[in-house]
């Protein structure tokens, strides 16, 4: 075990431990202090997949402004501490099944090396090299050649432009729609 | 003419129709910021939206006649007959609902006019989604139509019914989004490709794997959700009820169509090698929405929900041309989807006109004795019914005759037997529409007097119900434009796959 990967473990077990705190606080101001604990540790990941521009935007969009716009809505709400109920037994029910659902598939997912991966799809009729990933290699790749942004911009604003193009009016949509449902007097 | 969609030139060719449409809805919206006072305003957008409409419908039908197809395989969005013929009704669809909503928003009291703007944006949503040959633009544009059909059916802001109708099918919404990503997620992890005819070549040339089945079965639920197939309809009797009525004729149309035509193109071209995982599937959801969904029309007695309920069979019996994964299977759906659409726009319609502001929904009985009084309204429902029911003579039968045949044509009986079943447990709903406008002696002597059918909305639902008629007896250009079309969808994923 190298240390990248004890440093993955770090980062992957910090993620896991503040997603569960997220989902489990009562109070909603703490939950969204863990969410930002649980982008933070994504970043890391996101760096050690040799994506530092990713990590850099996580932490400035994500921690920061999306999770600002989250708390001041919480606070605006003025929201009760309401005490939950935990002894739902469906609620336990629903929760043990889609763990169990989800621990089948990562059992199953557990014969997936990087490496039967390139095997099976240098087989493939085209063989794309962005399909065969062991430990972040596509992404040093476009990095060596188009530099940390580049190898973001690239694809965004050539490949796929018009999917880019599309979120602005989607964007849009839910703006008009927002300001149409909320505001009384128009 | 060949374009290549990567020069900026080409991109912006390839999709005239949607950018049109999205730079019409900018300008409405401008217009929108300082005209939103008066009942005179909101008709004003309205028919300035109308242009947008037939700007964009002009644009399409100039691609199709100068033949635009990509240079290479088409990216992003398809250029193909297929998708110059959804685009072409999906627009009608939505100019038509446009026309419905005219004078009727004024008389309900909503006076917002951003309405216009949102049918508009709903409908560049459709156009992406049933255009799309990559997963991406499918979903967004997916999502553009989704966002702006949550807000439409809320739209009426006094009413506690139609809030309610906005949640639900929101919750509902967000929830089918999240099972169509994941599909998505788990193709792209399968294949690493997001170019329906690439992602068909993979799946072609490898063994069946768990993850690519996954894929497909959770993006079926996706869209069985979206398009209210049993058992994933529980929302949609409650939301066609509560929205505004010119709403809910756009979302058992446009909505709907839009789903089952981007369904078609993806099951053509992404997973034609995956026909034995999703057969049985499709022919369970078949049965079972003809059906639960005609079954329990039965029992309704407003006409919305029996409307919606008579919505979630239609869905059924599209679920049978796709089933036949053939040519003719593909054209039948773009026939079906056309009598479809037509029909509901035009009941809806004529429903519209009868509803008053703050009065409850029409109950079927409210409809006793319309002949008497409103002769021609009364004829315009009864041509629809038939035409829903699929009675000879009128589109309804044509498409549905031209649906049967299509599973018939690759050897299977059962399905187009059930489907006649089906039909005929129909008649038990919609003869009694027919029998309480003509037969039955209207309540009260004030019955019907309220009805308001403003001239715009008359001349629509009159063009729609002569459609019906003349297609019902002369639809040879219809059907050979269809069959003709659609082998070409199957033509850009061959060559490919046989590769």
């Amino acid at each position: 075990m190298d240390v990248v990967q004890i440093v993955f473990w770090c980062f992957a077990g910090w993620a896991i431990l503040s997603a569960l705190l997220c989902v489990t606080r009562a109070n909603p101001i703490s939950s969204a202090l863990w969410l930002v604990s649980t982008m933070f540790s994504l970043a890391g990941i996101f760096i050690l997949l040799h994506a530092e521009f990713i990590a850099a935007i996580q932490v400035l969009v994500y921690a920061g402004a999306v999770m600002v716009l989250f708390l001041f809505v919480i606070m605006l709400l003025n929201l009760e501490e309401t005490p939950r109920d935990w002894n739902r037994w469906m609620f336990w029910l629903a929760g043990a099944g889609l763990s169990i659902l989800l621990a089948a598939q990562l059992v199953a997912l557990r014969g997936y090396s990087p490496q039967r991966l390139a095997n099976e799809f240098s087989s493939m009729p085209s063989p794309d090299p962005g399909l065969v990933f062991p430990e972040g290699a596509v992404a040093r790749q476009a990095v060596e050649a188009r530099g940390v942004v580049g190898a973001l911009a690239e694809p965004l604003f050539q490949g796929y432009l018009i999917p880019f193009e599309i979120t602005s009016i989607l964007l849009l949509a839910a703006v008009i729609g927002a300001v149409v449902l909320s505001k009384k007097r128009l | 003419m060949t374009i290549d969609p990567g020069t900026p030139l080409g991109a912006v060719l390839a999709l005239l129709p949607e950018v049109i449409l999205t730079g019409w809805a900018l300008v409405v919206l401008l217009l929108v910021a300082w005209r939103h006072k008066s009942a005179g305003d909101s008709r004003l957008v309205g028919n300035i939206s109308l242009i947008g409409f037939a700007l964009a419908l002009a644009a399409t039908g100039w691609m199709a006649s100068q033949g635009v197809a990509a240079e290479g395989l088409p990216q992003m969005i398809a250029l193909d007959g297929f998708r110059f013929a959804s685009d072409a009704l999906l627009l009608t669809i939505a100019a038509g609902v446009t026309i419905l909503s005219l004078r009727w928003l004024e008389r309900q009291g909503i006076l917002a006019p951003e309405y216009y703007v949102l049918i508009m944006l709903a409908t560049v949503g459709m156009m992406l989604l049933a255009g799309a040959v990559d997963l991406i633009t499918l979903f967004l544009g997916l999502e553009v139509m989704s966002i702006s059909v949550y807000v439409l059916a809320g739209y009426d802001r006094t009413r506690r019914a139609s809030a309610e109708a906005a949640l639900k099918y929101f919750l509902i919404g967000a929830f089918a989004s999240g099972f169509l990503l994941y599909g998505i997620a788990l193709i792209y992890g399968a294949t690493g490709q997001f170019n329906m005819t690439l992602i068909g070549a993979q799946l072609a040339a490898t063994e069946p794997t768990l993850m690519a089945r996954a894929g497909v079965a959770l993006m079926l639920i996706g869209f069985a959700f979206k398009v209210a197939a049993v058992p994933f309809h529980a929302w949609a009797p409650d939301v066609y009820e509560g929205a505004p009525t010119p709403v809910t004729a756009f979302m058992a149309s446009g909505v709907k169509a839009a789903a089952f035509l981007a369904l078609a193109r993806l099951l053509a071209e992404a997973f034609p090698g995956y026909v034995e995982l999703w057969r049985p599937v499709l022919f369970g959801l078949a049965v079972a929405t003809m059906l639960i969904g005609n079954l329990v029309a039965l029992a309704q007695q407003s006409m919305k929900r029996m409307l919606a309920y008579s919505a979630i069979g239609h869905a059924g019996y599209l679920f049978l041309a796709l089933w036949a994964h053939s040519d003719a299977g593909t054209a039948a759906v773009l026939v079906y989807l056309l009598a479809y659409s037509v029909t509901t726009v035009a009941a809806f319609g004529i429903l519209a006109s009868i509803e008053r502001a703050g009065a409850r929904t029409v109950l079927i009985s409210d409809l006793e004795g319309l002949y008497a009084v409103r002769p021609f309204a009364a004829l315009g429902m009864t041509i629809c019914m038939l035409s829903l029911l699929g009675f000879p003579g009128t589109f309804g039968f044509i498409s549905k005759w031209y649906l049967l045949s299509a599973p018939l044509g690759v050897g299977e009986v059962w399905l187009p037997i059930i489907a006649m079943v089906a039909s005929g447990i129909s008649i038990g709903y919609y003869l009694p529409v027919i029998l309480a406008m003509t037969l039955k002696p209207t309540r009260t002597r004030q019955a019907h007097q309220t009805i308001r059918f403003p001239r715009p909305a008359k001349f629509a639902v009159a063009l729609c119900v002569i459609a019906i008629l003349v297609l019902g007896i002369w639809p040879r250009p219809v059907l050979d434009f269809a069959s003709h079309e659609a082998v070409r969808l199957r033509q850009v994923a061959t060559p490919i796959l046989t590769r």
